[in-house]
Formats: C-alpha cells, sequence, structure tokens
C-alpha cells in the first residue's frame, strides 16, 4: 500500500447518482480483484478519506465507481479532469479470481469490475430502477420496478436461479441489509462457499484506527484490514 | 535541528505519533520507518485485552472526527510476546500509554512495562472520554490526578508522562497536581468529550453516545490549554491536537510544547509527518530562533 496524489483524468455520469471517474496516480501497486482505495480531495478542508473500490486498474491509472452518498461523494462526483485526489491503496483483502458466481446490489458492482465480461463467471446484478443500473454485460439483471430483468429484489432473482451457483465461489457484496437478507434465504450448502464484501464507515482504512469493525463469530474484525471480504458465515451482522 | 534532551530521553526531532493513531509502531511501515519520528506512543495498554465498543464507532464531524473505540487493545501479554519483538529493532523513543480502571490495576501494568527494556517512558491515560471507569474519571480530579501519579512514580523506572484532559474546568489545576506528585511530562490533550445526532434515524450517530472530538476542530482549544499549561507548570509540555502542518506544530511550540504530537491526520495522510518535520524545521529557521528559544516564546512576546 503507498499514499500518491492522484488526479483526475475523466469523470462522467455512469448511472443515476453513479459516476465512473478514472484517476491518473503518480505510481500504484498492481491490485487485486476486490481491493480498495482510500480517497480524499486534496486542498479542501479537513475531511476522512472514503474507501471505494478499484473498479479498474491499468497500471497507474484507477477507475472508481463512486455513487453520491454525504457530503464528500457529493463533492467528488462534481470534480472536473485536473482535480488532484489523496489516494491510498490498495487496500484489503481479495477475491481469488477463479471463476465464480456474483450477486453485486447496487453500486457494489464496483468490487467486481476484474470478473465483469469474463466468460467463466456468472453476474447477477441488482438496483432499484434500470437508470440505477451501470452499463455492463451481466447474466441476470433484477431491478425493484421490473424496468429491466427481473422484477424484485436481487436475493429473490437469485433464488429463482439457485442452480446456477454450482461449485463455483459465491462472492456477494452490498449493503449489511442486503447482505443479511442474502444470508438468511440461503441454504448451509450456499452459505459456505460464500463470501461477503462488507461497506463500512472508515476512519483510516488500512487497519490502525479500529473505527470500522463488524462483529464475527472471532470477535470484532476490522472491515478495512481483516476484509473488506469476510466467509459469510462468520458474520455476525 | 540539534535532538532535543527533555524528561531524560533524547529525541531526535520534537514530533511524535499519538497513541491510538499509530498501532503498536508496524502499521505504516509501507509510508516510511518509524525511526524518522521523534517519538511514537502506542496503542493505550491494559492489564487484559479489551474488546472496545460495538461499532458504529467514528464518526465524521465538521473539521474532526469522533470516535469511541473504547480502547480495544490486545492486552499487556499479548504486547510483549507479539510487538515488542519489533519495537526493539527500532530507535526512536517509544512510550507506552497505559490504561486501567482501578490503581492497583494501573501499578501492576506500570511494573509490567518496568521489566520491558526497549519501552523508554510511561504516558498514563488518565483522559480518555470513551470508557465507562477509569479513563476520564482519574483525569478529571486534582485529587486523583495527584494521588495516581504519585501511586506509579513509586513503582515506575521509567519517565512518566501524564495524559491531561480537556474536559475540565481549569487544566491549570490538573497539570499542577501531576507536576507536584513527580510527573517528568505532560501530554495534552486527549479528545474532548462530544457527540452527534443522527436526524434521520433520530438516534446518536455513535452506539456509545457520545465519543472524543479530535482533528483541526479542537486545535484552538488545544493551544489555549498548552498555553495555560505552560504557566501553571514547569515540566515538558507534549502538546497536540489537530496538528495537520508545520504550522500547527509551531503553535504549540510557541505555546509552551517542547515537543509535539500528530494523531488524526495520520489517518488522512499517513505519510505525512516525516515531510511535516522537513517543513517544521524550514519554518524553524526562517524565525531566526534556536528550537529552544521558541518553547513557549509566545509568553515572552506577549510581556514584553
Ligand atoms: C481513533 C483514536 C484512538 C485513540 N486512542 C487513544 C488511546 O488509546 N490512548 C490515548 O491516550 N489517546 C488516544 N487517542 C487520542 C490521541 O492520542 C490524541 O490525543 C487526540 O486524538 C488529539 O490529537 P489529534 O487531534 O492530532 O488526533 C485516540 C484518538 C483517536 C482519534
Ligand atoms: S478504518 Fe481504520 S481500522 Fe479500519
Amino acid at each position: 500500500m503507498i499514499e500518491t496524489q492522484g488526479i483526475i483524468v475523466s469523470n462522467k455520469p455512469a448511472a443515476e447518482s453513479i459516476h465512473r471517474i478514472e484517476v491518473e496516480t503518480e505510481r500504484m501497486e498492481l491490485s487485486k480483484p476486490g481491493q480498495f482505495a482510500m480517497v480524499g480531495i486534496s486542498n479542501e478542508d479537513f475531511h476522512l478519506n472514503r474507501p471505494f473500490s478499484i473498479y479498474r486498474q491499468k497500471e497507474n491509472k484507477l477507475t472508481f465507481l463512486i455513487q453520491k452518498r454525504g457530503a464528500i461523494t457529493s463533492r467528488l462526483i462534481k470534480k472536473s479532469a485536473g482535480t488532484k485526489l489523496r489516494i491510498i491503496g490498495p487496500l484489503g483483502n481479495w477475491f481469488s479470481d477463479a471463476p465464480a458466481v456474483i450477486v453485486a446490489a447496487g453500486s457494489s458492482i464496483a468490487a467486481f469490475g476484474d470478473f465483469i465480461g469474463r466468460n467463466n463467471s456468472t453476474i447477477f446484478y441488482g438496483a432499484a430502477t434500470k437508470y440505477d443500473l451501470i452499463d455492463i454485460k451481466a447474466d441476470f439483471f433484477s431491478t425493484m420496478d421490473g424496468s429491466r430483468g427481473f422484477r424484485g429484489n436481487l436475493v429473490e432473482l437469485f433464488m429463482t436461479k439457485r442452480e446456477q451457483s454450482d461449485k463455483r465461489n459465491l462472492y456477494i457484496a452490498g449493503p449489511a441489509a442486503f447482505i443479511k437478507a442474502f444470508r438468511n434465504r440461503i441454504d448451509d450448502d450456499l452459505a459456505n462457499r460464500c463470501c461477503a464484501s462488507l461497506e463500512a464507515y472508515m476512519g483510516c482504512g488500512f487497519g490502525v484506527c479500529l473505527g470500522c469493525v463488524v462483529n464475527t463469530k472471532n470477535g470484532y474484525r476490522r472491515v478495512c484490514k481483516d476484509g473488506t471480504i469476510f466467509p459469510l458465515k462468520e458474520l455476525l451482522l | 535541528m540539534k535532538s532535543i534532551k527533555t524528561a531524560g530521553l533524547i529525541f531526535a526531532n520534537p514530533f511524535i505519533a499519538a497513541s491510538g493513531t499509530f498501532g503498536y509502531a508496524d502499521s505504516y511501515l509501507d509510508f516510511y520507518h518509524p525511526d524518522l519520528l521523534g517519538g511514537f506512543v502506542l496503542k493505550g495498554i491494559s492489564l487484559e485485552p479489551r474488546k472496545g465498543n460495538p461499532p458504529m464507532r467514528i464518526i465524521e464531524t465538521p473539521s474532526g472526527m469522533i470516535n469511541a473505540i473504547g480502547l480495544e487493545n490486545i492486552g499487556i501479554e499479548r504486547l510483549i510476546k507479539d510487538k515488542i519483538p519489533f519495537i526493539e529493532t527500532l530507535h526512536s523513543v517509544a512510550i507506552a500509554n497505559l490504561y486501567a480502571e482501578t490503581k492497583d490495576d494501573f501499578i501492576k501494568l506500570t511494573e509490567k512495562i518496568n521489566e520491558i527494556k526497549r519501552i523508554d517512558a510511561i504516558e498514563i491515560n488518565i483522559s480518555c472520554p470513551n470508557v465507562k471507569s477509569g479513563g476520564m474519571q482519574f483525569g478529571v480530579s486534582p485529587k486523583m490526578t495527584e494521588y495516581l501519579t504519585k501511586n506509579i512514580k513509586k513503582v515506575s523506572s521509567k519517565p512518566v508522562i501524564v495524559k491531561l484532559s480537556p474536559n475540565v474546568a481549569d487544566i491549570g489545576e490538573i497539570a499542577k497536581a501531576a507536576e507536584g506528585a513527580g510527573a517528568d511530562a505532560l501530554s495534552l490533550i486527549n479528545t474532548i468529550s462530544a457527540m452527534i445526532i443522527d436526524t434521520k434515524t433520530m438516534l446518536p450517530a455513535l452506539a456509545n453516545v457520545t465519543g472524543g472530538l479530535s482533528g483541526p476542530a479542537i486545535l484552538p482549544i488545544a493551544v489555549r490549554m498548552v498555553y495555560q499549561v505552560y504557566e501553571a507548570v514547569s515540566i515538558p509540555i507534549i502538546g497536540g491536537g489537530g496538528i495537520s502542518s508545520a504550522n500547527d506544530a509551531l503553535q504549540f511550540v510557541m505555546a509552551g510544547a517542547s515537543l509535539v504530537s500528530i494523531g488524526t491526520y495520520n489517518f488522512i495522510s499517513p505519510a505525512s509527518i516525516p515531510v511535516i518535520i522537513k517543513q517544521f524545521n524550514n519554518e524553524v529557521k526562517k524565525t531566526d530562533y534556536s528550537y529552544s528559544d521558541l518553547i513557549g516564546i509566545a509568553h515572552r512576546q506577549h510581556s514584553t
């Protein structure tokens, strides 16, 4: 992991309230699938850096999918090319890049950039409406209003296609409420093969502040350093 | 810059990484080597491991953050077994930060630390706002501060730094009590008791309800307190609270701090302390004063 300066090279809307922001860093180690970076806006008043999955990386260039949520993300998605950022990364543990079945809710699709477009993985991707989906090739879509793919929530879509999930790894990502709903709906066999990437409010992103803990069967674990990816079975959400 | 001799210790430069923001000195190796620091304070340690508070533990606030970690730590035995071997390879001043709920536990902890050669000094945390007992409870009363400091001084084989709470009416009074009891130095400020309410959920944002405010928001309060403590006592002061630049650090020195500590800013820019040290040295040069003359200079300038 390193701390470096990044410069926004492009910032384009990717879906309703999600921007695809490309950042050229001075230097960056190669990230692995599912890792993230802490991002802050240089030369602005004090704020904590925010964690974002590294959606794509090509050498020093990182692509993030940034969803408008609070004050900092609202500012970030308005920043034009040339804006300087603080970048710390790559951070967190990672997914094995073996073929997998992926279930991604909303902007958490960003954790799976490396799997998209690879023919041996199966992707379930859901959001509220078709306007909230970024334009990618997934195998199955769900929207709450039925504007694209299955009408209803992603967990139910996955259950109707349960047979898709053979012996491959099962990876999910999304807000805690989604992960909880998913765990409550699936059987033990699936749960045993499932790893979940969690979101958390983070102070540092590299394991030192102890601000981001989640309760697990092994006690409190740091989402940023012991995760963000945990075996689903270990989580006490 | 010349090294700084204070409280019986020698610091290569005045910069200290603050407790709870530097882990056990092994968290920043990807960013810089701890030998570049004047010193570092380890995460608060207790006799037994502590689980800490439930999440949410932190929240950003205007120009700062509030934390209620609750002193989660690995306990003294694991510190000795897992962390001290690495710390033994370092050369900057290593300070252990001690937390206990009772005087007797503070004494036991001090005795354990006596046996760790590589720890150069202890900082006693009588100012944590995020635990139910011990912590701040000791630090808000001059009598308790004196009682505890005296007892720890009796058993400690190392210099004793008392970390003061800003959550008091008269910090000078507490500082005097610690000095009177034999403290070798004072460290201030710890975080300021604070809270945030989430108006959507109508609940306190942190599970612990209250937490400790740190970051630039507290800097002017911390500078004021260092200024007051400098007038109240003659032992050295480690000053900090919201420092994120060389100029911030210089304010603390001018208020009376011999050493300065950086906490929250390590989270924002983990590689920054060595950069700040360089800038600080340049700023000191520009003043035409020696570093030791700058310590507390605002008092002397004010009275002339
Ligand atoms: C997440 C966090 C954990 C902390 N843990 C400790 C601790 O264990 N012991 C202690 O004496 N101070 C602790 N502190 C207080 C800092 O050492 C420092 O005194 C305070 O944050 C003010 O400085 P700053 O504004 O530069 O952060 C902690 C602060 C933060 C933000
Ligand atoms: S965000 Fe600081 S430990 Fe995870």
